[in-house]
């Protein structure tokens, strides 16, 4: 099995479709800090994360880059092109080795002429990223750089942390989590550091390591507002 | 409409009127390059016997230059599909690599490119093209002359015109009323049409910085401008193309001042394009070949900029050329080229560059998208051969009527 079947926006589907889909997809694999598709390219396929963690974000022309968001397995990317047929709004780059199924639109479209209900899944996927869209803004506006900093540190190791004996290891540095939350990579370190004082998380070199997940998310209630 | 703005639209115009009546004064001579020996002049006329009635030497070459033009056209629709294919299956790179790629990639294929040191050496030269002019007119004003040294004024209006040029190269300099210096500029080359249509396409060029003035704001001298929007970049490209364009058939049209400038500055000949387009053709008629080589070169680059096709490549060949001419072919005296070679890297340090053939790659988009592949072959393929056919041959055997050995 390709692990279609493990997607939520095709997980109503009837076994033949998800078999032809299988058929259909494209497995490709790509190694980390690598781009698999760039701002501004034409969009012609969505992605599903079958394993590994990626990034989305987008660049100034001066060169700036802004996070937008991080994905885990199971996920979706690619789907505004799909919909829109416009130029890709971000850049989409692994964080660790990872491996996704690639649907182009001519595929999704004959899918979704048979099956409606797919298109009102990656319209539910639209959504979910609105609100987290919406969610940031607000955050932006009303909350502080260590409580926004927190937030997204607890969304990465829910979506993409890995279990080891230690703890959840989130593929992440402050450099990622500065763009993130729109601070200065100084200020994302000293956060960092004081989490760590705390117990909350231990710094590696390229990656953080979550001991207890839920005490993380505790830490978000009383962090200052 | 404020008051405020109709006075400021008042001054624009009587501005530009003073301004031309002083050219009108000024600008007394257009100086040729004399040719050193006469050029075969029944090459460039009907010739019986030849395909279309020209001769089969200048076919040969605006064959080769409608092959190269369909061969950019031909690669500039594939780029993206080519660009994704070495990206993505040829070299399949990560990390830095895979970034400095792409950016190659995208400042090759007009794309944006999003990079730190390319975005300020943008701003950079748009801070430079807009006051380039400025230098220009200091310049031409301590050498008794209208922008360039070719264009020398009559010694009895010599001292206003001066004082003209350095009261505008004021206002450029400190960027005061932009869009009052644009219509200056402007009028001065409205002007120019009292001397001849050859004069004044010989210097359409110079409007590409008034289309950028004109769209300023009165308030200019506050603002920081660093940056060209969309529709000024458009504007940039299309007038600078449209000039080289014009000038590439003045060239073809007018052959004895370009020929002449050749036999003054030999050097010029040897340039590997032109080679290249003139291979192979009969040495007795060497200059005449290369004249019309030379010509439809530019010809077919100022088209290229003006459609928007492959813009970055081609403006740094031009830029290439420029400061050739400027440090190697005639030295000092083509300092003014300072100008054009800032308005290129205007264009090729932008993000905000934009190409004509939009509809026709929206309706090849839509033929992929629909798997149509011999819809995409025909849109495609129609129009690559329209174009270098169209661009090159007509205007060429519609000149070959006219006879210009005495201009």
């Amino acid at each position: 099995m390709s692990g279609l079947e493990r997607v939520s926006i095709f997980a109503k589907l009837s076994k033949p479709h998800v078999e032809r889909l299988n058929k259909l997809a494209k497995r490709e694999s790509f190694g980390k800090d690598t781009a698999i598709f760039f701002q501004d390219d034409r969009s012609g396929a969505l992605y599903v994360i079958l394993s590994g963690a990626v990034k989305v974000y987008q660049t100034a022309d001066d060169g700036k880059e802004r996070v937008l968001n991080t994905l885990g397995p199971g996920e979706i990317f690619g789907e505004l092109g799909l919909l829109d047929e416009s130029p890709r709004s971000a850049t989409v780059a692994t964080l660790e080795p990872t491996e996704v199924l690639a649907l182009t639109s001519k595929d999704i479209r004959a899918l979704v002429k048979e099956e409606p209900e797919v298109l009102w899944k990656i319209v539910e996927a639209l959504c979910d990223r609105i609100r987290e869209l919406t969610t940031e803004a607000l955050d932006v506006s009303f909350r502080s750089v260590p409580y926004r900093m927190l937030r997204m540190l607890i969304q990465a190791t829910n979506k993409h942390g890995k279990l080891t004996l230690a703890g959840m290891q989130v593929m992440i540095d402050a450099k990622h989590l500065a763009s993130q939350v729109n601070c200065g990579v100084d200020q994302a370190t000293g956060i960092l550091q004081r989490l760590a004082e705390a117990g909350l998380l231990k710094i590696h070199r390229d990656h953080l390591l979550v001991p207890d997940p839920n005490a993380l998310a505790r830490a978000l209630e009383y962090e200052d507002l | 409409m404020t008051s405020r703005r109709r006075v400021g639209e008042l001054i624009v115009l009587v501005s530009a009127i003073l301004l031309g009546s002083t050219a009108a004064l000024a600008h007394e001579r257009f100086v040729k390059h004399n040719l050193k020996y006469p050029l075969h002049y029944e090459f460039f006329g009907r010739w019986p016997g030849g395909p279309f009635g020209l001769h089969p030497d200048m076919v040969r070459i605006a064959s080769r230059v409608a092959s190269v033009l369909a061969a950019f056209f031909l690669i500039w629709f594939v780029r993206r599909p080519i660009t994704e294919y070495i990206e993505r299956s040829l070299l399949r790179v990560g990390g830095p690599t895979q970034r400095a790629l792409h950016k190659l990639a995208c400042f090759l294929t007009d794309q944006p490119v999003r990079d730190r040191v390319f975005h300020a050496i943008g701003e950079w030269a748009v801070i430079a093209f807009l006051r380039s002019p400025g230098l220009v007119l200091m310049y031409s004003a301590t050498n008794d002359s209208l922008v360039m040294p070719s264009f020398p004024l009559d010694p009895a209006s010599a001292q206003i015109f001066k004082f003209v040029q350095v009261a505008l190269a004021i206002l450029i300099l400190t960027q005061t009323w932009l869009p009052l210096c644009g219509a200056m500029v402007v009028g001065t080359w409205l002007y120019l049409f009292r001397w001849g249509w050859m004069v004044a396409v010989d210097a359409v060029p110079v409007l590409t910085v008034a289309v950028v003035y004109l769209s300023s704001p009165w308030q200019s001298h506050k603002l920081a401008i660093t940056r060209i929007n969309a529709q000024q970049m458009r504007r940039v490209r299309f007038v600078l193309g449209l000039g080289f364009l014009a000038l590439g058939w003045l060239k073809v049209y007018n052959h004895n001042l370009i020929a002449g400038v050749a036999d003054n500055a030999p050097s010029i000949m040897k340039d590997r394009m032109i080679g290249f387009f003139m291979a192979g053709t009969d040495p007795h008629y060497r200059r005449e070949c290369w004249v019309i080589a030379f010509g439809l070169a530019e010809i077919m680059s100022g088209f290229m900029m003006t459609v928007g096709i492959f813009t970055r490549v081609w403006g740094a060949i031009m830029v290439f050329m420029f400061t050739k001419l400027l440090l190697v072919d005639f030295g000092w005296d083509e300092i003014p080229h300072i100008y054009p070679i800032s308005a290129l890297l205007t264009v090729i340090f932008s993000n905000q560059l934009s190409s004509e053939t939009a509809p026709i790659e929206a309706l090849d988009e839509a033929a992929w998208r629909a798997g149509h592949h011999v819809r995409r072959l025909a849109i495609i393929g129609g129009s690559t051969i329209v174009a270098a056919i169209l661009v090159v041959f007509p205007l060429l055997y519609f000149i070959s009527f006219f006879d210009r050995s005495g201009l």
